[in-house]
């Protein structure tokens, strides 16, 4: 939960144009990779919409950008639909597949616009100050849903006249629901919601809307996620799935309105994610819990035609799996691409074509179709295509056992040209969650950890989904609880030794670096060996009880470790790497974003200071303006570099 | 109507925080070389009036850094934009721009004719990424003639506090490794040839030498050393640099040992310094052959003391807990002259009083009793204990009506006391005094203050029933210790509060005094463990109200933010307010009265 998957790949969409193409991978290079995203096949299935995102880097700007594009289901034509500088992202469709909804801001948040498929200006279909959340254009394409806050009127005055000081946790940015027709712009409010709405789905007749709902927006909310129904023209609501023990999030009406399926935890909330999917019957009002899934994390994507069946998608180790839940179950799979990743996944409303967006460790992100009947799918996109084919190390999943006999996987990214046999430099790079897992993603991409340019270096780079990663069941997920550095720090480490003995790493070149959990997991390594010449702490937490004060996530290591500080600080202190700082010798670089909620910039001020008070050779490096995820291209790529440079210095 | 402003005229009668804020305050303060004309600036309400001889100066409406009088009487004015000469009648003379490289220290000649300054050159390339440590700057010292051609001399490390030499030919100056607060413990003392620019040490150790004066003979440069290695508590010693033989010899000790030094007496025989007594403070003078002289020790507290250039006059503030501040002259030796006489006194005021307890061990400490407005004897009083940050601070007979975070004149006039202890390690007791908590937090300086609350008690004015607790800073940890160690507060308020002592050692702009202090976290953990309020907070009972700005470096919000999240875990009843941009010490006029505000609010929903 300190930084999935998601967060990563959110992270990791960039691209960049430069005037000269070099000849090995670089950093720059990396940025000039597009994403694709949110492949919408249009309600016939014959045209699709996605989006690509590059980062715009100049002597002003250092930002992400995203632009939407179009082409026709067979892969014969594509354009670029959107062009304001502002971009556009979250496309989807009218009804008579005529238009495309987007959101974009151009000055005064985000609003729902729409523009002709065959071109023209783009509408501005709400006008709500501040922007919108999350929309959707409802089934009978009349009305927009969409969430927003509202901003006090008075919010810029008082920070003017300096009484902007704030009560913490008072007034919470609660967002409600509102309806915007088609036809007026005009929008109005559901309903005055008491709580914070997060996301919510149209009924198939239009006269409803299930929804999530937590106290606040705060991210230590989600376990208490509940869902409920509002009817559209009285604001009535009713609860669907409300109870206190479990967390309901992201209801999806069956075609016939029979059914509202969601997530719901499978016991108590879990910070590693447990859920199953729910399965709530409006003509009955009860629920049923449908068969557990392969990660017991299923992330929904939609209901079949017929309603008996409901497609979701989950990580399958270093994978992607597509699967369908039927409601008897058991689930069937229904697409699982034999190397890469999927990264979107929508269904047409006749939902007989999905859209993906696709990736592999040396193919970059594209969007793509699969057709009912046809399974292979089919690329629609040529984000990258253009680019010059520069060597990528190969990338080979790999399999040790760990101290204790458990069987663990990673990722191994052999350096470009390499030659069997010969010892070379091994960066091991560790990542977030812990629930986060390495994936066969695009090793080219730009993102925190240039992979690409490493093993162009001449570096293989080992990439462990050691316990606590997803992508291997529940058991494995919850089998690093209460042990944080312990068995899952063996993981790693018996991951490097197996490498120095089948002849790959050089045991006297070895670096560690990982960015927040895998930031935690690199400073407590080099508290624990001495074998390490080089380590990057990212975003860390290096003191279990300093972040639990401080982070935004204030349940998360009380899941963790069984119980709050006060109580249980003995394991507290136990898994602290700031406990074992003593005496640790590792040349150590810590980067960190100011405005870091998840894992505040104190964390690494801590580990820091406390390096440089001891004189061991140690340098940080503060990004203003940035989260949890580093975003700003300029900044990506100055971490980009600091990575590479860093490792070049002391273990090259 | 008149029943209207009958109530107007009623309301402004008694102190509140609104009323508090429009006491005036006064400074910087400066006086001629014949120590006949006095020149002040006046703040209230956000409007500064800069008064030369009793004429105030219409044009001027900026801050001023320093200003001095020049031998024939023009007052040279460092303010934002630059450096003025202006004559008596405030007419600008003339006029230095600042450039748009910022300038400091800058110093005049005794004789007016020559100054010299540091100017601080920033990267040209300034990054927005920010690599921890990194200066970004250079330094040169700069003399006349030539401002720019001038600016010849780089330093050895950072300049701090620069003194000119009287013949203008040399400069000695405090230097640092860096700018940095953590790095400022260990100064070292050198001087610079300004026509060679060679730059000698003339006091290098591992002890801190700072605040360099020459004598106006030019024989000796007086300057402070502390103990060695420099400790946060403060050891300090005036030292006298004889210029001709390259020696130096210690001067007699002072009473506090920890003085501030003001400059030299005209004939060179006499150093004269300020130091805290108790709740008081005064000007002294140290001759060459010691022991110390009393100059001026007011009933009350002095305040922006200056010596004018020519080592003749003062120029200063005076005022006492009942009496707001005004502009006095001194020549040593002879009573201080009153200049101003403007201020209101105000309404009524609760009678301040210093009182004495012993402490668990015996120790007598002293602290201010404010009692409240209408006072009658044998009556019990809700109570105010406010602690003092620091710990080397103190609390001192200030005018209890000015605006500050506690607003102790409202307190008196909604009817508490208010109890200030000066526990040890405060300021004007001694340097014994001042070390005694130096590996104690928490411990014998909380058996201090709760002693104290209770001798109140004892006294018959205080109510144990109705005590509540604050402090800011030190005095932040100091009452979040004591709510987790008794519940005879019923309410409190932690102002930049030190929770986590780990935490705060791995952040604070002052880490390292921690660890000088304590030993090392990695070799000490235990103890930074147990001296932390934060393990205590299952005790806690009391409302709680923690306030903090969000760019303090000193006590970094974050500290704030542990304790309230454990609060509020274990579901006590707990408010936090963060002030946007805010440093260690809130000074923007609308926070500043939040705060007041809100400390009284507190208080009368908890422990009325």
């Amino acid at each position: 939960m300190l930084l999935a998957r998601s967060c990563v790949l959110a992270v990791a969409a960039m691209g960049i144009s430069l005037a000269q193409a070099p000849t090995s991978w670089t950093p720059e290079f990396s940025l000039q990779f597009q994403t694709v995203s949110a492949v919408t096949p249009s309600p016939d299935g014959k045209q699709a919409v996605w989006v690509q995102t590059k980062p715009i880097i100049d002597t002003e700007r250092s930002e992400v950008i995203s632009q939407i594009w179009a082409g026709s289901t067979d892969g014969a034509r594509r354009f670029q639909l959107t062009r304001s500088e502002k971009g556009a992202s979250n496309p989807s469709w009218s009804l008579d597949g005529k238009y495309v909804y987007f959101t974009s801001d151009r000055g005064g948040g985000a609003q729902v616009h729409r523009i002709l498929l065959i071109g023209g200006e783009a509408e501005k279909m709400t006008d709500f100050k501040g922007g919108v959340g999350t929309y959707a254009l409802s089934p009978d394409g009349k009305s927009v849903a969409f969430t927003a806050h509202e901003t006090p009127a008075d919010e810029e005055k008082t920070k003017k006249e300096k009484r902007d000081f704030h009560i913490v946790d008072s007034d919470p940015p609660n967002a409600s629901l509102y309806i915007a027709p088609v036809e007026t712009h005009k929008h109005k409010k559901v309903f005055d919601a008491r709580y914070h709405i997060s996301d919510f789905d149209w009924s198939p007749d239009s006269r409803l809307i299930a929804f999530s709902h937590t106290p606040t927006p705060g991210a230590n909310d989600w376990t208490k996620s509940d869902v409920s129904e509002v009817e559209v023209d009285t604001g009535k609501v009713r609860d669907i799935a409300a109870s206190q023990a479990h967390s309901e999030h992201s209801p999806l009406y069956s075609p016939d309105g029979r059914y509202i399926a969601m997530n719901r935890s499978s016991g108590a909330p879990r910070w590693a994610g447990d859920d199953r999917i729910l399965l709530f019957n409006r003509q009955t009002n009860q629920s049923r819990e449908l068969p557990e899934t392969y990660d017991r994390q299923p992330y929904l994507v939609g209901w079949s035609v017929n309603s008996d069946y409901i497609l979701y998608s989950e990580a399958k180790r270093t994978k992607t799996a597509l699967v369908a839940m039927p409601v008897d179950g058991p689930p069937e799979p229904i697409f699982e691409p034999a190397r890469g990743l999927i990264t979107s996944v929508k269904l047409s409303a006749d939902r007989k074509v999905l859209g993906l967006a696709m990736e592999q460790t040396e193919q970059a992100s594209e969007a793509y179709v699969i057709r009912e009947g046809i399974h292979a799918p089919l690329q629609l996109s040529r984000a990258n295509g253009d680019l010059p084919k520069l060597p990528l190390g190969r990338t080979e999943v790999v399999k040790w056992k760990s101290k204790d006999g458990l069987e663990v996987e990673g990722l191994l990214t052999y350096p470009v040209d390499y030659e069997k046999g010969k010892r070379v430099p091994l960066i091991l790079n560790i990542h977030g969650g812990p629930t986060g897992v390495f994936g066969e993603s695009f090793t080219g991409r730009s993102g925190l950890y240039p992979i690409a340019v490493f093993a162009a270096k001449g570096y293989a780079v080992l990439r462990p989904n050691p316990r606590g990663s997803s992508g291997y069941g529940q058991t494995f997920r919850f089998a690093n609880y209460g042990d944080w550095g312990g068995k899952d720090y063996e993981d790693d480490q018996t991951g490097v030794d197996a490498l120095i003995a089948s002849g790959v790493a050089d045991p006297d070149r070895l670096a560690v670096m990982g960015w927040s959990y895998g930031g935690f997991m690199t400073s407590w390594t080099i508290t624990q060996t001495k074998r390490f010449k080089a380590a990057v702490i990212g975003a860390g937490v290096t003191n279990l009880w300093s972040f639990t004060g401080t982070a935004d996530i204030a349940g998360f290591i009380p899941d963790y470790f069984g119980g709050e500080a006060f109580d249980n600080f003995d394991a507290w202190k136990k898994h602290s790497p700031i406990t074992y700082i003593k005496g640790v010798t590792t040349p150590t670089l810590i980067l960190h974003g100011e405005a870091d909620d998840r894992v505040p910039v104190t964390q690494g001020y801590e580990y820091y200071n406390s390096l440089k008070r001891q004189g061991t050779l140690a340098k940080m490096v503060v990004y203003p303006r940035t989260p949890h995820g580093p975003r700003e291209p300029k900044f990506v790529l100055d971490i980009m570099q600091r990575h590479v440079d860093w490792v070049e210095k002391y273990v090259r | 109507m008149t029943t209207l402003v009958a109530v107007l005229v009623l309301a402004a009668e008694v102190w509140t925080p609104e009323l508090q804020m429009r006491t005036r305050a006064l400074g910087p303060v400066a006086v001629s070389h014949d120590g006949k004309s006095a020149a002040w600036l006046e703040s209230r309400e956000g409007k500064r009036t800069l008064w030369i001889a009793g004429r105030e100066v219409p044009s001027w409406r900026d801050p001023i850094v320093h200003m001095e009088f020049t031998p024939d009487g023009k007052l040279k004015v460092e303010g934002p934009h630059g450096y003025y000469t202006l004559a008596s009648d405030g007419a600008i003379i003339n006029k230095i721009e600042r450039p748009g490289d910022p300038w400091k220290n800058f110093h005049l000649s005794a004789d007016g004719a020559n100054y010299a300054f540091v100017q601080t050159h920033k990267e040209t390339t300034e990054s927005r990424i920010r690599e921890v440590g990194h200066l970004g700057s250079i330094q040169l010292i700069c003399a006349s003639p030539a401002e720019v051609n001038g600016c010849m001399t780089q330093p050895p490390g950072y300049v701090g506090a620069m003194s000119l030499s009287p013949d203008a030919k040399s400069v000695v100056f405090e230097s640092r490794a860096t700018p940095f607060p953590n790095d400022s413990r260990s100064s070292d003392l050198y001087e610079s040839d300004l026509a060679t620019h060679t730059v000698t040490p003339i006091a290098k150790s591992n002890a801190s030498e700072t605040q360099p004066f020459y004598s106006p003979d030019g024989k000796h440069i007086a300057y402070l050393r502390s103990d060695d290695p420099p400790l946060q508590p403060g050891d300090e010693r005036i030292v006298l640099y004889d210029r001709a033989s390259k020696t130096s010899r210690d001067l007699a000790p002072t009473v506090d040992r920890l003085p501030h030094l003001l400059g030299w007496s005209a004939d060179s025989k006499k150093v004269f310094y300020q130091e805290d007594r108790g709740t008081r403070n005064a000007i002294y003078a140290m001759p060459l052959d010691g022991p110390s002289q009393t100059v001026y020790a007011p009933n009350g507290v002095v305040n922006r003391v200056t010596l004018n250039p020519a080592g003749t006059h003062f120029a200063m503030t005076v005022e006492s807990s009942s009496e707001p501040a005004e502009v006095f002259t001194l020549t040593p030796g002879e009573k201080p002259r009153q200049i101003t006489q403007t201020a209101p006194l105000g309404p009524p005021m609760g009678k301040t009083e210093v009182v004495w307890w012993r402490s668990r061990d015996n120790l007598e400490i002293e602290g201010l009793l404010t009692y409240p407005v209408g006072y009658e004897s044998g009556k019990k009083y809700p109570m105010v204990m406010i602690l003092h940050g620091g710990p080397y601070g103190h609390f001192d007979e200030s005018f209890n009506g000015k605006s500050g975070i506690y607003p102790i004149a409202s307190f008196s006039a909604k009817g508490y006391a208010v109890f200030r202890p000066n526990p040890r390690a405060s300021t004007g007791y001694g340097r014994d005094f001042r070390y005694k908590n130096l590996k104690d937090w928490g411990g014998e300086d909380y058996q201090d203050v709760i002693m104290g609350a209770r001798s109140i008690v004892a006294m018959g004015v205080a109510d144990p029933n109705r005590m509540s607790v604050m402090g800011w800073s030190y005095g932040g940890y100091l009452t979040s210790w004591v709510v987790g160690h008794t519940n005879e507060f019923k309410a409190a308020a932690i102002g930049a509060g030190v929770s986590n002592l780990l935490s705060q050692t791995g952040n604070s702009d002052i880490r390292s005094n921690k660890i000088d202090a304590f030993g090392a976290p990695w070799d000490n953990l235990q103890f930074y463990l147990d001296r932390s309020p934060i393990k205590y907070v299952k005790n806690v009972q009391a409302p709680v109200l923690i306030l903090g700005g969000d760019a303090d470096e000193r006590v970094p919000i974050s500290q704030s933010y542990e304790l309230y999240n454990a609060l509020k875990a274990l579901g006590k009843t707990v408010k936090m307010v963060v002030y946007p941009g805010a440093p260690h010490g809130p000074s923007d006029p609308e926070y500043v009265l939040d705060l007041m505000k809100r400390h009284i609010d507190w208080v009368e929903t908890y422990a009325k």
